[in-house]
């Protein structure tokens, strides 16, 4: 590679100081989402024209990285876009809008209705579900609280899945639910089990905590010892433990204890979700800011780092992978993001929606389950809205640095609370915190922050 | 003179260095499949 037929383009390439050493700069590339580390020198060499003061080794991992061209070379391709061809891979189930807890922040504002979807209703979303082009079609059974559907409801729902799986053994159909916990029984386990069903609990963190936020409807009483005999029961019954937490201000601050209290109780993985500002996350005491969401990831980062936590922890996986490769596995951190194109949600009377965060907004309804067909759902003008917000054309995200890195993540939130979701992401000052944060962590301590992409047991027994 | 960067796929393979979840082989994955593909 001559460097005569390198070229670097300082309009296309963004150079970001580091936080703590004026000598290093990380170079970006914005449109294919590539970055590298360069000392001053290399800055310089670059800056004026002097390639071929750089070593053919360097030069090369800058080309491999996009940061120079080489007219002779194919360059690196960016995240992939999915526009055109829409597959769901994920349907989600909202079973009920009623819940027995009354959490603070609940998105979804659960327990106004006392609603269920009818068995009949889920059958036809299981049959929809299948229509999609995806191989494997998850089924995720959601809420409100999901299991107020009944060990009967359950084990009918069941029972036509299997019937599903008969009919078309080209398709790889999995189970999960999503629940509080509080309401699991051997009886509920002993289906679940039998049915292969992935479950994850949801938890904020110790009773001091948890059961401020996450307290039963009734009464206000105290849920967490409840969830905490849900993970004995699940443990019981060889059940997957995972856990989904959300991050409040009532546990950005101490989320490190919150990591440490989960991996203790022995969740395998965990997703620390930022508390959303709708439903009765709006306007209530639980939000916080981008910055506070961004120190409390920053608190695990570093326990997982330094091996004190055996959990896998998402997003901290997400984030790193789509720093370190092009692809794009993660629905809600692309461009275009998964809405109406990865998945689709039913509500409990079968109305179909673009993801679940906008269920129950009839504006938002893509058709039901009974009288359309999948295709029909997405090629609506409302499905194609979703898959045409693309990074590029968001006012605000075109001009970033970070864009091809977070995919301005996530329109339905966008929308519902700024009512226009060609706006960005509302977690936009966390990702330019974030991404730079991890990019200098990989170069402090590449091992360490490396092995936060996988799970330390696979570490430990030499996979 | 320095430069320094990673890629998943040029580092590793990345079937060597699986960076998603994947229930069946991996445990849990505590966001339901959002990060699976076809």
């Amino acid at each position: 590679m001559h460097p005569d037929t390198l070229q670097f383009r300082p309009e296309q390439i963004a150079a970001v100081p580091f936080s703590k050493r004026p000598d290093r700069w990380i170079l970006v590339n914005p449109t294919v989402a590539s970055w590298v580390i360069v000392d001053q020198e290399a800055l310089d060499c670059l800056r004026g024209g002097a390639i071929n003061k750089i070593s053919v080794k360097q030069r090369e991992l800058l080309v491999r990285n996009s940061i120079i061209t080489s007219s002779t070379s194919n360059h690196r391709e960016g995240p992939a876009s999915h526009i055109m061809s829409p597959a769901p891979h994920l349907a989600v189930f909202h079973v009920t809008d009623n819940c027995n807890l009354a959490c603070k922040y609940c998105y979804a504002d659960a327990g106004r209705e006392f609603n269920l979807m009818s068995i009949e209703t889920a059958k036809a979303g299981i049959d929809f579900a299948i229509q999609s082009r995806s191989r494997r079609i998850n089924l995720l059974l959601h809420g409100g609280e999901p299991l107020l559907c009944g060990a009967e409801w359950l084990e009918e729902f069941c029972k036509h899945v299997k019937r599903a799986r008969k009919n078309h053994p080209e398709k790889d159909i999995r189970l999960r639910m999503q629940t509080n916990g509080t309401l699991l029984t051997d009886d509920y386990c002993r289906i679940l089990a039998a049915n292969g069903f992935h479950v994850s609990l949801s938890l904020d963190g110790p009773k001091d905590i948890n059961d401020k936020v996450r307290p039963f409807r009734v009464g206000g009483d105290s849920s967490t010892d409840k969830v905490i005999n849900a993970v004995r029961l699940l443990k019981k019954y060889n059940l997957s433990r995972a856990a989904i937490s959300t991050v409040t201000s009532y546990n950005h601050y101490r989320l490190d204890e919150v990591a440490l209290f989960l991996d203790k109780l022995g969740f395998s993985a965990v997703k620390f979700n930022c508390v959303y500002g709708i439903g009765r996350g709006a306007g209530s005491d639980c939000l916080i800011t981008p910055q506070q969401y961004f120190n409390a990831i920053k608190k695990v980062v570093q326990l997982r780092m330094d091996d004190r936590i055996k959990m896998m922890v998402a997003p901290i996986n997400y984030l790193l992978q789509n720093l370190l490769d092009p692809e794009r596995r993660y629905m809600c951190m692309k461009s275009p993001c998964g809405a109406s194109n990865n998945v689709l949600s039913f509500d409990a009377e079968g109305k179909v929606y673009p993801c679940d965060d906008l269920l129950n907004t009839a504006a938002f309804s893509l058709g039901d389950v009974f009288t359309c067909t999948m295709d029909e759902v997405l090629r609506s003008n409302l499905s194609r809205k979703f898959r045409e917000r693309v990074v590029n054309r968001i006012t605000g995200c075109k001009t970033c640095v970070w864009r091809a890195f977070c995919g301005s993540c996530c329109p339905a939130q966008v929308l519902l609370t700024k009512g226009d979701m060609m706006r960005p992401s509302n977690l936009c000052e966390y990702y330019k915190r974030i991404f730079p944060y991890l990019i200098e962590s990989l170069y402090n301590e590449k091992i360490k922050t490396l092995k936060l992409l996988i799970r330390r047991d696979k570490l430990e027994s030499g996979d | 003179m320095e430069i320094f960067g990673l890629r998943l796929r040029a580092m590793l393979g990345s079937e060597d260095w699986d960076v998603s979840f994947d229930p069946d082989n991996d445990g849990p994955d505590p966001d339901h499949g959002h990060d699976t593909e076809d």
